[in-house]
């Protein structure tokens, strides 16, 4: 990887680093590329499904606490065929 | 009673003082607010809540007066790390980015937590966002080793377990994502949980890599831990990866270790660890033995690959977590910026107002998920993942707990992080497996160096068997005794 390289993917990352911090960065880069080329080329076959409980789901034996936001939700702008229709909004506004 | 016996008792026994009024909330907050204050040079803490901590005290107190039926955290002055969410509390994750964040939500954790009316005493000092294990990247100084102050107390979590350790908190939450909890534990002589992921809700955790983070507690002892989090696990709607099943089939032990089975990876005995820190893990495997524990040796194809898959995997959702900071979106914005454009203002503030730390991992995640990389990378660190759940699950079907070291070399000094932070990387060999597969695991401390460091040993389980590592833990906390 060279400075260019890097300073691509500065770009990409929406960092600005300087000239200094690059150089000091691609030897580190380098080391982490490379545990993680030697992790490439292992071969892991297919992995068979995890033990214990893998999926999400709300339990009905579990009390749920109270959807905070509900109030947010019951105040969101109704929607007719994908447009929102005005609603009326209490309080002062801006 | 003495500032001192104060601050040297467990949770159980604070909350019998509180009960026969032999103390009181206030005079137990008043003396960590002390302490704190005399220990200030530690940096544990990033924001102290003086006048909040002890109006909730004067409610517990009330709440104890008037012979309420109470949580047993009710009046424990407690502190919270600085990236857990809290009303109306700064919490600013140690960054710059964040200096001035209020948020207007707590998460779950610190609101189970006040629900119980524990204190919150303020929060603790991290490296910023999560990123590292000495607590030196955080943009408000680094935390000290309150048993030796020229040393780290671990991190990510340092200033919860520096707090804790040092008589400032009776107990404190932290979050682990690579060890963040475990590491600090084990440098300050302390009990420090990284809990089966999805066992404790990480709605308003602040995200480094959200497929690996936890909140969880750091204690004094396997008891006190147990107590906090007992108060914090459970299903939570606002996080549809908390999932915890109230009935886990945990073996239960008591009195001694004569039905557990104990592995030890023999990958991890041939890793270099200095020879202190191999003694005591040596010196535990027996003690385990004389206590009854079957120990047998287990070989884990590939487990060291693990610190690969980890920073490929926790880099890469780190750059995509935290892509939201840019000053106009979220984030604070630096005095004198100038830029031409959007583009160029983003990278003007992104690079000064996170820490280099920060910047180098969100680096190394957007090269890891680059279209040229992201197959051969970070795909195959996913599988890497699922490949060592498997493996390690499969070492637990014949085997009740792993028993491993935390970390395999002795507290650092401060300051030598930013000089190679890829070897304090590699260092993290001994937790990141059990971190990769969602297990949970208890670090606890096992003996003492020639300098009067501590040392630490961490005992795996099951997803969500917690239960078993606080009960063996507890044996093994007599047993030193």
């Amino acid at each position: 990887m060279n400075t260019k390289d890097l300073k691509n993917i500065s770009k990409l990352s929406g960092i600005k680093m300087s000239e200094d911090e690059l150089a000091s960065l691609e030897a580190d880069l380098e080391k982490i590329r490379a545990m993680a080329d030697a992790m490439a080329e292992l071969d892991l076959g297919d992995a068979t499904a995890s033990h214990g409980v893998s999926v999400s789901e709300l339990r009905a034996d579990v009390p749920q606490k109270a959807f905070e936001h509900q109030g947010l939700t019951d105040a969101a702008p109704l929607c007719e065929d994908g447009y929102v229709k005005t609603v009326s909004v209490k309080g002062d506004g801006l | 009673m003495m500032q001192e016996d104060i601050l040297k008792m467990g949770i159980n026994e604070a909350a019998l003082a509180l009960r026969s009024k032999k103390i009181s909330s206030v005079e137990l907050t008043r003396a960590c607010l002390e302490r704190i204050d005399q220990n200030a040079d530690t940096g544990a803490f990033i924001t102290v809540c003086r006048e909040n901590a002890l109006q909730k005290a004067k409610i517990a107190d009330q709440m104890i007066k008037n012979g309420e039926n109470l949580h047993i955290l009710t009046g424990i002055p407690m502190a919270i790390k600085d990236n857990i969410c809290t009303k109306g509390i700064r919490t600013t994750c140690a960054s710059r980015m964040l200096e001035g964040y209020i948020p207007t939500y707590g998460a779950t954790a610190a609101e189970k937590l006040s629900d119980t009316f524990a204190v919150l005493l303020g929060k603790t000092n991290m490296d910023e966002f999560g990123m590292g294990s000495t607590t030196e990247n955080s943009a408000f100084g680094a935390t000290h080793n309150p048993l030796n102050k020229n040393l780290s107390a671990g991190g990510s979590s340092g200033g919860s377990a520096a707090a804790v350790s040092g008589g400032m908190a009776f107990y404190a939450l932290g979050s682990d994502t690579g060890g963040s909890i475990r590491l600090p534990a084990a440098f300050c002589n302390l009990v420090g949980l990284c809990p089966t992921y999805g066992a404790i809700s990480r709605h308003g955790l602040i995200a480094y890599a959200s497929s690996l983070d936890r909140i969880a507690p750091i204690a004094k002892s396997a008891k006190d831990c147990k107590l906090v989090f007992d108060a914090l696990k459970g299903a939570d709607p606002m996080d549809q990866t908390c999932q915890y099943p109230f009935t886990t089939s945990s073996k239960s032990v008591t009195g001694d270790l004569k039905n557990v089975k104990i592995a030890v990876i023999s990958q991890f005995l041939d890793q270099k660890m200095d020879a202190g820190v191999k003694n005591a893990f040596s010196s535990t495997l027996l003690r385990f033995k004389e206590l009854g524990a079957q120990v047998e040796y287990v070989s884990v194809e590939n487990v060291l690959h693990s610190v690969g898959a980890y920073y490929v995997i926790s880099c890469a959702e780190a750059s995509s977590n935290l892509a939201r900071y840019d000053g106009v979106r979220v984030g604070a914005i630096p005095d004198g910026i100038c830029a031409e454009n959007y583009h160029e203002f983003i990278q003007e503030v992104r690079g000064k107002m996170l820490g280099k730390e920060v910047r180098r991992r969100i680096m190394l995640g957007t090269f890891m998920l680059s279209d040229e990389n992201r197959e051969k990378y970070y795909k195959n660190a996913v599988k890497f993942k699922n490949h060592i759940t498997v493996a390690l699950e499969s070492v637990l079907d014949r085997y009740d707990l792993i028993l491993s070291p935390v970390y395999a070399d002795t507290p650092p000094a401060l300051g030598n992080f930013e000089k190679s932070p890829v070897s304090f990387y590699e260092k993290d060999v001994f937790c990141l497996p059990f971190s990769l597969a969602g297990l949970p695991s208890l670090a606890l401390p096992c003996g003492e160096l020639a300098g009067g460091m501590p040392v630490g040993i961490q005992i795996s389980a099951k997803k969500f068997c917690e239960d078993l590592l606080f009960d063996v833990a507890q044996i093994y906390e007599e047993a030193l005794k």
